[in-house]
């Protein structure tokens, strides 16, 4: 068991031609993604190394039965493609694309609420089940399966905290990037419930960081509905407000989303908290041994 | 990108909403100018982007000619936040009867646009919401539809607005809602909104701050980021596809990955030192950025310490250390002690070409926080 994706996810790439999308195919498929199509308008009923390509996602799905898809499209014409996964009722589709308009976002965002798609992205990594499939763009090779499941609001930190988890031995059920954007399809409330019903997952670790409330609402939904332990890490104490740091969503405005109210919240939810990236693989292995936890207030 | 308040009021203008009669004013001469158009009373506005001007003392009145020659070099002698002040706004003084604050922007708890009206304008908002939360109300804004005249209504309704005012704002807020989608705004407000002692609702002010991911996709906006451009080091990185943000510590810090810079950040703060830069060249790493993030860092006198820190996940770090040595022999003398951190992807590549060079790296980021703390107090 996992979340979101495993074995058997029927995967289709959106823009499988592009540089970026044509790169990261290949590296999927080397992990061993089931990748059954892909999509470029114009460049129907050819193939990409032996994978199909289709002019719409509709006669992709119609042809071979993909379930799930990534997008490797540019900003310009990305939003496009989530609301052609949405229309084709894919069960997840994560876009990986950076800089679509966040007002076009909080319009897919309501056409989301309608349908059953589950969004991951955009400007994400994407997720990973290690041993299974991966869609997106992390670097395989610091991932091992195991029991801990890992979302995060930041690619690079969610690799150097893996990093620390495998370097300890320990593997992972399913990490997945929710993305850098104050708008976007996932947010942590939507894959505590995932992680909690899932029977391979035994803790779950949170990357958040400043600006937006998404740490916020996840600590009120852990501290009602989660049993199992869980670890966050939060950066930004040193940020300055009012200031964007990399990411959009980072940004603090009218006094919310700051670094003491995420820390607050989690603390009272009963989060163990890390104050480094090591600290996470510390304190998740103690909790893994069973040990007195060491719950690290900041 | 933020827009110049100027700009914003040329905005308002164009789409019905009033505003003080004022002028752009860079010279001595445009200054009197617009005096003798809009005076007796006018009142001098610095035209930087930044918030905070009136605490900096870059808003200022002015009753006569000399007074505003005087105040207009003395605004412009200016610098608030870094930035220098190069033009002025010199607009009529209003007669005020009472201050609102009107504000659109997005709510992280709903990610929609929220719309937010406060009776007491002409402060920050954020203190309204600590000291005076009851004159404070908000709606989330269902972006499928219009914003509809009820929806307006209901909420000046929870401000006990007298009718007679609540029916002058319902355009006035439709209008500036029409600007934050037209202008993919992420925030667009008026503080303050004025209402005369002749009964007129006018923007005293305007905030427009613009999606920068909608710059390039649509012409709108693509029309005033070009008039706005600012020829600053953080503009000029972006080109280069790295994200730079100038902070005022010791320690430069250069990394790859947004998450990962910010948590070098932090790690160097608890360790008692102070960022001098926020620096992520995840858009593309290779020796010429290398390079040029390395130069641009090193030439700011306040930096005492630099840390290269960078996990490589899908980056090459035997690449990224062929780069740091390219770039180190390309700028020549750099006066900073480096600390230098690699590991992911072929990390230990990495680390012996740096060692081959007779440049040291640490095991650990820890370690490597530290090292570059500790030197950058010497």
């Amino acid at each position: 068991m996992s979340i979101l994706v495993d074995k058997s996810s029927r995967v289709v790439v959106q823009g499988v031609t592009g540089k970026e999308g044509s790169f990261h195919t290949r590296s999927m498929r080397e992990y061993g993604t089931h990748v059954v199509a892909g999509v470029s308008p114009g460049k129907g009923g050819t193939s990409f190394e032996g994978i199909p390509v289709f002019n719409s996602l509709a006669s992709a799905v119609a042809n071979t039965g993909a379930d799930t898809s990534i997008i490797f499209v540019p900003p310009a014409f990305a939003a496009d493609s989530i609301y052609e996964a949405i229309e084709d009722q894919l069960k997840v589709t994560v876009c990986v694309t950076d800089g679509i308009p966040i007002q076009e976002m909080m319009l897919i965002k309501q056409k989301l609420k309608e349908s059953n798609t589950v969004l991951i992205g955009s400007n994400c990594p994407g997720l990973i089940t290690p041993g299974e499939a991966k869609l997106g763009i992390m670097p395989s090779h610091i991932f091992k399966k195991g029991p801990i499941g890992v979302a995060s609001r930041s690619g690079s930190l969610s690799y150097e905290v893996v990093f620390g988890l495998t370097e300890r031995g320990i593997g992972q059920s399913t990490v997945v990037g929710v993305g850098g954007d104050g708008v976007k399809g996932t947010n942590f409330t939507d894959l505590l419930p995932m992680f909690e019903a899932d029977p391979e997952t035994e803790v779950i670790v949170l990357i958040g960081e400043i600006g937006g409330a998404d740490e916020e609402q996840a600590a009120q939904y852990i501290k009602s509905k989660i049993t199992k332990p869980v670890v966050s890490y939060i950066i930004g104490a040193s940020a300055p407000s009012g200031k964007k740091m990399g990411h959009a969503g980072t940004i603090i405005t009218h006094g919310k989303g700051t670094y003491q109210s995420k820390i607050h919240a989690l603390q009272e939810a009963g989060v163990h908290l890390a104050r480094t990236p090591l600290e996470v693989a510390e304190i998740v292995e103690e909790i893994s041994k069973g040990k007195q936890l060491k719950s690290q207030a900041n | 990108m933020n827009l110049y308040e100027y700009q914003v009021k040329q905005l308002f203008k164009d789409i019905g909403i009033k505003t003080p009669a004022g002028q752009l004013a860079k010279t001595e001469d445009d200054a009197i100018n617009a005096y003798q158009l809009v005076g007796p009373e006018v009142m001098l506005k610095s035209q930087v982007l930044t918030g905070g001007r009136g605490k900096a003392g870059g808003i200022k009145a002015a009753a006569a000619e000399e007074e505003v020659l005087a105040v207009f070099k003395q605004l412009t002698g200016l610098t608030i936040k870094g930035l220098p002040v190069k033009q002025v706004w010199v607009e009529e003084k209003l007669q005020i009867e009472q201050e609102f604050y009107v504000g659109i922007t997005i709510s992280p708890d709903e990610q929609l646009p929220v719309l937010i009206v406060s009776s007491k304008g002409g402060m920050d908002v954020e203190e309204v919401a600590r000291e005076f939360p009851e004159a404070m109300a908000q709606c989330v804004i269902d972006m499928k539809y219009p914003l509809h005249d009820y929806t307006v209504r209901e909420v000046l309704s929870q401000l006990n607005f007298r009718h007679t005012i609540a029916k002058r704002f319902v355009p006035l807020i439709q209008r500036l809602y029409d600007i934050y989608l037209q202008y993919h705004a992420i925030l667009l407000e008026v503080n303050p909104l004025v209402l005369t002692v002749d009964g007129e609702l006018v923007a005293a002010d305007g905030r427009l701050a613009i999606d920068d991911n909608a710059l390039n996709k649509y012409s709108t906006v693509k029309k005033l980021a070009v008039e706005t451009a600012q020829d600053t080091v953080e503009q000029r990185m972006k080109k280069y596809g790295i994200d730079y943000v100038e902070l005022d510590g010791n320690v430069g810090i250069i990394s790859v990955g947004a998450g990962e810079t910010m948590a070098t950040m932090d790690l160097i703060s608890r360790q008692g030192g102070k960022p001098a830069c926020f620096l992520d060249f995840s858009a593309g790493v290779n020796p010429e950025t290398i390079a040029l993030a390395l130069k641009t860092v090193s030439l700011r006198p306040e930096v005492k310490s630099i840390l290269i820190n960078i996990f490589g996940g899908l980056t090459r770090i035997d690449k990224v250390a062929e780069g740091i040595v390219y770039a180190i022999k390309k700028i020549g003398d750099i006066k900073q002690p480096l600390t230098i951190r690699l590991e992911g992807t072929n990390a230990e590549l990495g680390r012996e070409v740096i060692q081959q060079h007779g440049l040291e790296s640490c095991l650990t980021l820890q370690e490597a926080v530290y090292q570059s703390v500790k030197r950058g107090e010497i």
